[in-house]
C-alpha cells in the first residue's frame, strides 16, 4: 500500500515535469554540395635521340607519353682542337650561355586515331664538328658530348608560361662521335 | 479530517486523485495549444513560406549545384547536384596544366523564398580515381596544400573561421543574412596547383639502379565545396543549433563582422 502510494506519487510528479519541459524547436535548412579534380602526370620522362652523318649530329629530344610538358635545352662538348658550329631550324636559340634553348613548350607524345605516337619532340637542332683533320687516321676517335637538360614549365600570375632553369627534372647526355 | 485521510489512503480515493491530476495536466497542455494557435493565426499565411528555402553553389557566375524546397509541395525539393572545375582546362589550352593559376570564383545565390544565412565547407585532398571516376583511395598521405586556392572579399563580405581551418578544410561564414534571389560576391578567386609538384620524388637505389618515382605521378587533386543554409526567422538559434556553433564561437563570429539581422 505505500510502495503503491510512492509509485503514484512519482508519477504524478512526472507527468508534473513533463509539462514543463518546453516544446522542441526545428529550424528549415537546406544544403548541397559540388567536386571536381584532375589528375597530375604521372611522369616527366625525357631521352635524347641523335642521327650523325658529314661530322654533324642531329640532336631530338622526345617527351614521352604520360610526362608533362617542358621546356628543353642543349649544348654540346667535344675534345681539345675541335670546334662546335650550331644550326637551328628557328625553334631554337643561342642563350649566349653555352646553352641553346628550344623556344615552344615541349609537351608529351599523344596517340593518333591509329594508336601511333606523334608530337613530343624537340628537333631541328645540329652540330657540326669543325676543325676535323684533312687526313684523320684509322681508328682515330673523338668524343662529342651533347647535354640537355628539361625543366617543368611554370606560369605567372597572368597565366603566361616561364622556365624556372635553377630547378631542372631531367638531365641527360650522349658521348659518341 | 480522519474521514478524510481514510478517504485518501483507499483505493477509490487513490484512483480519484489520480484521475483529478491527470485532468489538471491534460487542461494546462490544452490551454497553451490554445496560445500557440491564436497567435499562429495572425500570421499564418506567412508561416506556410517558412519551410520554402533554398540555396545555389555557384562557379564563376554559372550554378552548379542547387536544393530548393518546393513551394505547395508536401517537402518535395528540387535539388541538383552537378560537378565542379568542369570547364577549367579551356583557360589553359584544352588541358590541365600544374601551376596555371585558373579563374575559380564560387558564390553561393539564394534561389529559395526566404532569406537565410549561408556559410560554406571547402575541402581539398588528393585521391585515387578510377577509370570511371570513382575515388578508390583517398591519399592521407599527400600534402593538401600543394592545392592552392585563393580567397576573396576576406573581411569584407566573408569571414574565415581560422580557428578550425586545416590545410585540408576550410570554413566562410557569409557575414550578414543572404536576402532571396540574391548572390554573394566570390569567395574564391584562383585555383593552381603548386609548380612544385614534379619535384616531389622519392628516389630508391637497388643493385645500383637508381629508381625515381613521382610522388603525386598519377594522383588526383580534388576540390569539394559544401553549402549550408538556415533560416533567419530566430536566427541565433537556428544557426547555432543548425551549424554546432557554441556561444563562444558565435561571439567570435560577431567580433568578426558577422550580423544577426
Amino acid at each position: 500500500m505505500k510502495k503503491r502510494r510512492i509509485f503514484l506519487f512519482l508519477l504524478l510528479a512526472a507527468l508534473i515535469l513533463c509539462a514543463s519541459v518546453p516544446s522542441a524547436m526545428a529550424y528549415f535548412t537546406t544544403q548541397t554540395k559540388a567536386m571536381g579534380g584532375y589528375t597530375v602526370p604521372d611522369r616527366f620522362i625525357t631521352e635524347v635521340e641523335e642521327s650523325l652523318h658529314d661530322w654533324t649530329k642531329e640532336i631530338t629530344i622526345v617527351n614521352f607519353e604520360g610526362s608533362g610538358p617542358i621546356f628543353v635545352r642543349a649544348r654540346a662538348y667535344a675534345g681539345s682542337g675541335y670546334g662546335i658550329e650550331y644550326q637551328s631550324d628557328g625553334n631554337w636559340y643561342d642563350g649566349e650561355d653555352g646553352w641553346w634553348y628550344y623556344r615552344p613548350i615541349l609537351y608529351a607524345q599523344t596517340r593518333d586515331e591509329h594508336g601511333a605516337l606523334v608530337g613530343g619532340t624537340a628537333s631541328g637542332l645540329s652540330v657540326t664538328i669543325s676543325n676535323i683533320p684533312d687526313d684523320p687516321r684509322v681508328g682515330e676517335s673523338f668524343n662529342v658530348v651533347v647535354v640537355y637538360e628539361s625543366t617543368p614549365v611554370q606560369y605567372d600570375e597572368n597565366g603566361d608560361p616561364y622556365a624556372d632553369w635553377t630547378m631542372t627534372l631531367d638531365t641527360g647526355e650522349t658521348i659518341g662521335g | 479530517m480522519k474521514a478524510f485521510q481514510k478517504w485518501r489512503s483507499s483505493g477509490a480515493g487513490i484512483i480519484t486523485l489520480f484521475v483529478v491530476a491527470v485532468i489538471l495536466f491534460t487542461t494546462s497542455a490544452i490551454t497553451g495549444a490554445q496560445a500557440a494557435l491564436s497567435i499562429r493565426s495572425d500570421v499564418y499565411s506567412a508561416a506556410i513560406e517558412l519551410k520554402d528555402i533554398g540555396v545555389t553553389l555557384t562557379e564563376n557566375e554559372k550554378p552548379v549545384s542547387k536544393r530548393d524546397f518546393v513551394p505547395d509541395s508536401a517537402y518535395v525539393w528540387d535539388e541538383y547536384i552537378g560537378q565542379l572545375l568542369v570547364d577549367m582546362p579551356e583557360q589553359s589550352g584544352g588541358s590541365f596544366k600544374i601551376g596555371f593559376p585558373y579563374q575559380e570564383r564560387f558564390a553561393v545565390t539564394n534561389s529559395g523564398r526566404i532569406d537565410e544565412y549561408v556559410r560554406v565547407r571547402v575541402y581539398r585532398y588528393w585521391a585515387v580515381v578510377d577509370e570511371n571516376g570513382e575515388m578508390t583511395e583517398k591519399r592521407c598521405d599527400l600534402d593538401p596544400s600543394l592545392i592552392h586556392l585563393t580567397w576573396d572579399n576576406l573581411g569584407s563580405d566573408w569571414i574565415l573561421d581560422t580557428d578550425t581551418e586545416t590545410a585540408e578544410r576550410s570554413i566562410l561564414y557569409y557575414n550578414r543574412i543572404l536576402p532571396v534571389g540574391e548572390s554573394t560576391v566570390p569567395f574564391t578567386e584562383l585555383l593552381t596547383v603548386d609548380s612544385a609538384l614534379p619535384y616531389q620524388v622519392t628516389q630508391t637505389t637497388e643493385n645500383g639502379v637508381i629508381t625515381t618515382v613521382y610522388d603525386y605521378g598519377g594522383v588526383t587533386f580534388l576540390v569539394e565545396a559544401e553549402v549550408d543554409a538556415v533560416q533567419t526567422h530566430n536566427g541565433r538559434d537556428a544557426i547555432q543549433s543548425a551549424w554546432g556553433l557554441t556561444d563562444e564561437q558565435l561571439e567570435t563570429l560577431f567580433a568578426q563582422g558577422f550580423r544577426i539581422g
